[in-house]
């Protein structure tokens, strides 16, 4: 009872949140400009393009980040059993940094078929490349690898040789290549456009109905991959579709958005501490509804309202999502979290 | 307990091991087993003498080498995963270390191979459910979180979850360690009243040679790759226990199935 409150409180704060997002920024329009907007009496002030041209995409985009992310993050915590597992472990994040770090670092010369390409779809093709390469590696090798944890390692080892790289091609690039790249890396929402976010609903909204009827199995390997063994659970098979599922989420996230630390990780653990679950059913649904308005936050925290400055999302979702990690941290020890 | 018992599962030429790259690592050969409805099976052997290995081949979670295991005339490796587990369930050594999840969240996992797609539970599942954790008395427990509980409160919930399985098997492995006596007697008591009561079939190894002799209905010792079975005092009458173990250490008196500590042996 007191969790289906929580849920609805937060279903109506999506709306809200949308709404303060889209009116205010650097440039503050009133409530009635933006029904006007809608209504279509008024299509072609200044007002509509902010909304239509600039908020409109970045709200969408926040909003499918701040689904994308936090699934992404609850399917890597239960395969690893980890609550400090998140969506980049298994490498993602650093296999799509690699990609563009050979695209805005060495583009002209290495990958001459992107320079056809504009800068943000050529910047997210490379990303998706790297990230893809990422995903194969790991796909062939974790059938062969009984122990979980390995598997984390291995992870994380792939993680370490492609920031190597990526470091090696920084240290021989020009310094305007470097800051282009190091852009990219604080994540933005801003340049999204209406491809890539179509190309984001398709990617993510059939992966998460997905993700929501197999919360079945998701519960049982909470128990250990051989009780959930004993229950009837193929576990080969299940932990392939978590990892396919949770580093396509990342990546495709990671292609347009950049890299977004720290929402797919606490996103479950605020659902976990709010809802007192391990359901995945509830976890899934409500780490969507929190993912959602704490992503539209956050864009709306990092446009700063009233300033002519933006702020990288990256770190303002690292500024409420460390201290939460460290909350994690901290319960652990004393709870068991 | 009449003569016209029913066989539930029997293990025919059954070899379990280590499958390997140039020769398979054999660990216990040749078992031609039976345990009949409603037994209690107690499987004993020293440490390292595969008792977990033959637990997790009957389970299906691994492999065997060659033989058959057969529950309720099906041969379990032509069996799909689902099926299997609606006629065994398993109380394994493996920790569990999920937080938020109460002892009637675990034990309704168990209902998992009976539930649709949607894990619905009906009130037949409920029922059940609630039934179960009652019989293994746990019902003043029922919303505590499991991490929370006593080892022996977490062997009771697992236990209560392969009740709720609905298995006409159940096999335990271990399910004593790491507990006090007396809870070692009430786990060991709770399994004998349940397999009397329930009608189904128990194989649980354990090192609790003592209490093995007294509440199980037949015993299966592991000796050199083998397994002799009997009842308690069958084996007894045939020292296999001393053959068994190391020789020398404890012999096991005759009538009362007490261990007596040999401080004078040669070996």
């Amino acid at each position: 009872m007191k969790n289906q409150l929580l849920s609805i409180i937060l279903v109506l704060l999506i709306p809200i949140c949308f709404v303060i997002d889209i009116l205010f920024g650097s440039v503050q329009i009133p409530l009635q400009g933006f029904i006007d907007i809608l209504q279509g009496n008024d299509d072609n002030s200044l007002w509509y393009n902010i909304i239509v041209r600039l908020r409109l995409p970045r709200a969408i985009s926040a909003i499918l980040v701040g689904i994308a992310l936090p699934i992404s993050g609850l399917l890597m915590q239960t395969l690893f059993k980890n609550p400090l597992a998140d969506p980049y472990i298994l490498g993602v994040s650093t296999g799509a940094s690699l990609g563009v770090a050979f695209y805005s670092l060495m583009g002209g010369i290495t990958l001459g078929i992107f320079t056809i390409l504009n800068g943000s779809l050529g910047t997210a093709i490379s990303a998706l490349i790297g990230s893809s390469i990422i995903i194969l590696l790991i796909l062939i090798i974790a059938p062969k690898i009984k122990n979980i944890v390995s598997l984390l390692i291995i992870g994380i080892m792939f993680g370490s040789l492609t920031s190597a790289i990526v470091n090696m091609l920084q240290y021989f690039s020009n310094p305007d290549e470097v800051h282009n790249f190091l852009l990219w890396t604080m994540g933005s929402l801003a340049n999204i456009d209406k491809t890539e976010i179509f190309l984001m609903v398709i990617v993510i909204v059939p992966i998460t109905i997905v993700t929501l009827l197999i919360h079945k199995p998701l519960d049982a390997i909470l128990l250990g991959e051989n009780y959930a063994h004993s229950l009837g659970v193929n576990t080969g098979k299940i932990k392939i579709v978590i990892i396919i599922f949770s580093t396509v989420l990342a990546s495709i996230v990671t292609a347009f958005a950049g890299p977004i630390g720290f929402v797919g990780m606490t996103v479950p653990h605020i659902a976990r501490f709010l809802f007192k679950t391990n359901s995945h059913k509830k976890l899934i649904i409500n780490a969507i509804l929190i993912g959602v308005n704490l992503m539209l936050i956050c864009d709306l925290i990092s446009q700063l309202p009233g300033t002519q400055t933006m702020l990288p999302i990256n770190t303002v979702t690292a500024i409420f999502g460390a201290p939460i990690v460290i909350l994690v941290i901290y319960r652990s020890r004393r709870n068991n979290l | 307990m009449n003569e016209t018992k029913n066989i539930l599962v029997t293990l025919e030429h059954l070899t379990v091991g280590y499958l390997g790259k140039n020769q398979n690592s054999v660990i216990l050969e040749n078992l031609n087993l039976s345990i009949a409805e409603g037994e209690l099976v107690c499987l004993l052997g020293p440490n390292g003498c595969g008792k977990s290995t033959l637990i997790r081949t009957i389970a299906g979670m691994q492999p065997s080498l060659s033989g058959e295991i057969c529950i309720k005339e099906n041969a379990i490796s032509n069996l799909e995963i689902q099926n299997l587990a609606k006629i065994v369930s398993v109380v394994l050594t493996d920790t569990i270390d999920v937080p938020n999840m109460t002892v009637f969240d675990i034990v309704a996992l168990g209902r998992y191979p009976h539930t649709g797609w949607f894990g619905t539970l009906h009130s037949k599942d409920l029922e059940l459910i609630n039934d179960c954790i009652s019989k293994v008395g746990l019902n003043h427990l029922k919303t505590r979180e499991f991490l929370q509980l006593s080892d022996g409160e977490k062997q009771r919930t697992l236990i209560a979850k392969a009740l709720v399985q609905d298995t006409d098997f159940i096999l335990l492995d271990e399910p004593t360690a790491h507990l006090d006596l007396s809870s070692r007697i009430e786990i060991m008591k709770l399994l004998k009243e349940l397999a009397h009561t329930t009608k189904k079939s128990f194989l649980l190894s354990t090192h609790e040679l003592e209490l093995a002799l007294q509440i199980s209905d037949k015993i299966w010792l592991v000796s050199n790759k083998e397994i002799v079975s009997g009842t308690a005092s069958e084996l007894i009458q045939q020292k296999a226990f001393e053959t068994s173990f190391t020789n020398g250490n404890f012999s096991v008196e005759e009538e009362e199935g007490r261990i007596r500590i040999n401080y004078l042996h040669s070996t």
